[in-house]
Parts: C-alpha cells; sequence; structure tokens
C-alpha cells in the first residue's frame, strides 16, 4: 500500500498541474503552500480528492483546525490522522 | 391534432357542486369505449355499474400497488367517501400508522401485504366494478406531496381542483391514449388518469413489478401515443429499447426544470410529436405550460392576463410566486432569472451550494455536464470543505466510455464553460442514479 505522503504528492503534483502552477520535483519540503501557485480553490480541491483517496479529511478531524503553512506540515497533517485511512489501493 | 386547440373541459363558472362523482363524469364527458387497459386486463365503460348501496361513509384510506386497481378504486370511492384519502403504495408501515392514527377511517383497503397484516385493513375488493349512481357527496381528496426529503404531507383537493386543468379534444381522428408512467396516487399522476378519463382519452397503465423497458414495451403494443413524465424520467426512457417510435404524438413533461438538452432529445426522438411542458404546483393547485419546445417561458408570462388563471411574479430574492387571483402569492422555491424575453429556471433555492460564498446551483452544473455526449444522468450537491465550506461534487452516469477518459473530458469542459468554483472537486461515477416515486431525482 502507497504511504501517505506517495498519495499526497501523486495528488499535489496532479493539481499544480491542473493549475497550471510551476512544478519542482522533489516538492521541497520547506515551499510554502499559500505561494506555489494554488489557490483557495486548488486546495479544496486537493483535500476532497484526498478524502476520496485516502477515506478520510484530517482536517475535519482534527478539534481545532490548524492549516499547514509548508508542504512537510501538510504531509505531516494527513500522517498524524493516518490511523483513519480506509482505502486499501495500492 | 395540436394540444393548442384544447379547451378546458371545466368551465370555471361552475360551481364545485355541479360536478358529479368521477365514475358519472367519465360516462357522461367520455365517448371513448375503453376505461382502463393494464396487461392482461381492458376495463371497457358497460363493465362499471352504479352501485347504491353506499350510504355516506366518512372516511377512505387506499394503499395500492397495483395502478389499475387503484384508478378502479377512485372511481369507487369518489362521490360515496367524504374523505377519500391515497397514501402512496411506497410509503412505510411506520409512516401509515402514523398517517392512520390521525385519520380514523371507517375503510382502510389495501393490495400490500405487509399492510394486510394489520388489523384495520382489508384487501382490494374488485370482482365488480362499481361507481356511486348517485353522488352522495362533494369527497375530499386527499393527496401526497412529493416530500423527496420530509415526510410527506396531505393536501386537500376536490375531484374539481384536481381536474382544472383537463383539456378535452375536440375532433380528434383518434383518441389520445395515455401511458401512464407517475403514480396514479400522486398529483402528476392523478393529472394524467383525470386527463384521460375525463378528457375523452383512454389511460393505458402498467404493472407495479414492470421495469421501465417493460412499461414502454406495453405501452408500443398498446398504442400509447401521449405520455407525461418528469425530465429525469424521460431521459432514462429515451434509452430504453423504444419501438412506439411514430405513434408517440403528445409529450409533456413536468415536476422539474426542463431544460434544452432534454426537450431537444425528445424532438429528436419524437419530431412529430407535441412538446408541453408543465409547471405546476400541488399547493396552489395552479400552474401554466409551455409549448415552444424552448427551456424557460417567455417573459410575457409574467405581465399578461392569461387563460390559466396563473398568475406569476418573481419576488425580491428571485423566487417565482405563483397564485390564482386573488389568492395569496405563493413562494415556489424556485429560482429564476429573466434574460431577455426569457425567464429561465436556475434551480431549487434550498439546494443551493455555497462555495467560499460564491452561490452555485447544482441544476447549473448538471445541465453542463449534460451537454457532453455519452453522459446521461448527473447529479450535483454540495460537499463539505475545511477550507470553502462546500464544495461542488458529482455523480455521473455514462456507460460507455472509460472513466478515466470521461472524467478528464468532463474537467475539461467545466473549466471552459464555468467560472472555476463551479467546477466539480469530486466526480463520482455510479451506475444509475435513483428517481423518487414521483419520478424526481433524489438529492439526499
Amino acid at each position: 500500500m502507497k504511504s501517505v505522503r506517495s498519495v499526497l504528492i501523486d495528488h499535489f503534483v496532479n493539481m499544480l498541474d491542473r493549475c497550471r502552477a510551476p512544478i519542482e520535483l522533489p516538492i521541497p519540503e520547506d515551499l510554502i503552500l499559500l505561494e506555489c501557485g494554488l489557490d483557495s480553490m486548488g486546495y479544496a480541491m486537493l483535500i476532497t480528492q484526498l478524502e476520496d483517496n485516502l477515506g478520510y479529511d484530517p482536517f475535519l478531524l482534527m478539534e481545532e483546525p490548524v492549516y499547514p503553512r509548508t508542504f512537510r506540515e501538510f504531509v505531516g497533517v494527513y500522517e498524524r490522522y493516518a490511523d483513519q485511512r480506509t482505502d486499501s489501493c495500492a | 391534432m395540436l394540444i393548442n386547440e384544447l379547451t378546458p373541459v371545466l368551465d370555471s363558472s361552475l360551481n364545485d357542486r355541479q360536478l358529479p362523482a368521477l365514475g358519472l363524469c367519465f360516462l357522461s364527458s367520455n365517448p371513448s369505449n375503453l376505461l382502463l387497459s393494464s396487461p392482461g386486463r381492458q376495463i371497457t365503460r358497460d363493465q362499471i355499474t352504479p352501485s347504491t348501496s353506499d350510504n355516506g361513509t366518512r372516511t377512505v384510506v387506499i394503499s395500492i400497488t397495483d395502478p389499475a386497481d387503484l384508478v378502479l378504486s377512485l372511481i369507487r370511492w369518489d362521490g360515496a367517501a367524504a374523505r377519500l384519502v391515497l397514501l402512496p403504495a411506497s410509503m412505510s408501515v411506520a409512516l401509515i400508522k402514523k398517517f392512520m392514527a390521525g385519520l380514523k377511517p371507517e375503510r382502510a383497503i389495501t393490495d400490500r401485504p405487509d399492510l394486510l397484516e394489520l388489523a384495520e385493513w382489508e384487501p382490494v375488493n374488485l370482482t365488480s366494478l362499481v361507481y356511486p349512481k348517485h353522488t352522495l357527496q362533494k369527497t375530499e381528496w386527499f393527496v401526497p406531496t412529493s416530500g423527496t426529503t420530509q415526510t410527506p404531507r396531505l393536501v386537500q383537493h376536490s375531484l374539481y381542483s384536481l381536474a382544472r386543468t383537463v383539456k378535452s379534444v375536440r375532433n380528434a381522428s383518434s383518441p389520445m391514449r395515455w401511458g401512464l408512467l407517475y403514480d396514479p396516487a400522486r398529483f402528476a399522476g392523478l393529472q394524467v388518469v383525470l386527463q384521460a378519463l375525463l378528457g375523452s382519452g383512454e389511460l393505458v397503465v402498467g404493472k407495479d413489478s414492470y421495469s421501465l423497458n417493460e412499461t414502454m414495451a406495453h405501452f408500443s403494443a398498446q398504442g400509447v401515443n401521449a405520455m407525461s413524465a418528469t425530465p429525469a424520467l424521460w431521459r432514462k426512457i429515451l434509452l430504453c429499447d423504444l419501438t412506439c417510435e411514430s405513434s408517440v404524438r403528445w409529450i409533456t413533461l413536468g415536476g422539474e426544470i426542463a431544460d434544452q438538452s432534454v426537450l431537444n432529445a425528445l424532438r429528436e426522438a419524437w419530431p412529430k410529436a407535441s412538446l408541453t411542458h408543465i409547471y405546476a404546483s400541488t399547493e396552489a393547485g395552479v400552474g401554466f405550460s409551455v409549448k415552444d419546445g424552448l427551456e424557460g417561458f417567455p417573459l410575457s408570462y409574467l405581465t399578461e392576463k392569461r387563460t390559466d388563471g396563473c398568475q406569476l411574479r418573481i419576488s425580491d430574492e428571485g423566487c417565482l410566486l405563483i397564485r390564482r387571483p386573488l389568492e395569496p402569492w405563493l413562494d415556489s422555491g424556485d429560482l429564476v432569472e429573466a434574460r431577455g424575453e426569457r425567464v429561465y429556471f436556475l434551480g431549487r433555492q434550498n439546494g443551493t451550494i455555497n462555495v467560499g460564498g460564491n452561490k452555485v446551483q447544482p441544476e447549473e452544473i448538471e445541465k453542463t455536464i449534460l451537454d457532453i455526449s455519452d453522459i446521461t444522468a448527473v447529479r450535483a450537491t454540495g460537499r463539505r470543505n475545511p477550507f470553502l465550506g462546500q464544495v461542488v461534487a458529482v455523480d455521473v452516469v455514462c456507460t460507455t466510455v472509460e472513466e478515466d477518459i470521461i472524467k478528464k473530458r468532463i474537467l475539461a469542459h467545466c473549466y471552459e464553460k464555468m467560472d472555476g468554483y463551479k467546477v466539480p472537486a469530486s466526480i463520482r461515477m455510479v451506475s444509475e442514479l435513483p428517481l423518487t416515486d414521483t419520478g424526481k431525482m433524489v438529492r439526499t
């Protein structure tokens, strides 16, 4: 089964492509999310797709929503709730 | 024979009391020999006989699955019962019990095995087909509203108020033979039943157990030439193996927004048929029709004095208000927009999706995606999102193109045609989209 990090990277790159934002691989850990070319709609879509794929929305599970600033923090948020994962695809 | 040449059967100056009960009304106004045709059964006018055994029953409740038996029960009880209550055959036992507790009927008649287990219910008995010889009372009909998301309510009507829109066909070379696609216990179904019975037509029904394909095959075999359905149901019908192409002459749509794509598809399938879109409200008991094959309705409907007695206005919130003259305005809850000489339907106000402050109507998304060929049905909903409150999510039916390809096509099309916030954040392929028993798409 793919790691949460891998799934996130796949979808993140996909969304950057859809929003015609520049893609630098590998994605820098300290990439500032607000400056990478995704607008709020892009993020909203990304989170929806991740929920469809992984089976959970970490922002819903948090008691107090804390929004990640960097890509590392973004992955961290998802990894923190990885036990809620319901997908079984490779 | 164009539907424009039809005139109302019921003179608006007629007092309620002057209208006889349904059975008598059928016999006196309809020259057709055939009352009703169902699989294996043809019921002609000489088979229904007058009964004098009623002595003014107060309340009769019926919950009947077989459409033919239901129609025959309407004829049996209108004029004999003070109150005739129609509970849909699909209504759960639990809900029926609740209604029964409030209604306390003398008679409760059903063909449903689950209800027959309860003491108050008796089986349908139509061994002799009767109608009340004398109209003992002006029966109050209680008809359930759609209630897809809430408990249905019972709206009070009389035969007169239900038959108000029935048109009589003058000099028809062949009678209008209506195929019943709706549940006859609901307003839309009753409109078709009464149009057939009182409007010099004939009624063809299927069986509750029939699939849509079987129903359409049956209609074709019986020479059905008139049908009424919701746009969602018409889209399903267009996918059936249709063999009655040439015989269909009258098509009506109602219950949901009739967008240009479904109107065009119907025009293409039946180029010779007249196409009428009906907008009606169960509660207001009034509506209007559009016959020009274009979506929406003419702007002039808002100002002109109409023969159908329907007055229309647009509220400050952009909703369509409707009423019969001198009655209170009823807010339809349907958002509309005037553009040029036309008024367009945008969707249900309570279905609006709020994407980060931007209001989106699911119907607009559905209409846009339905333009893509190979896609047969779409449902758009608001999906909760931590960043924007809601985003658009769609369920799509497409059986002929691979999932990855059609999803890409949908996204490309949406980005081209709509603002970014309207583009679906999630696209899910489904095998079909269920309809309610009033033929509307389930939206919960």
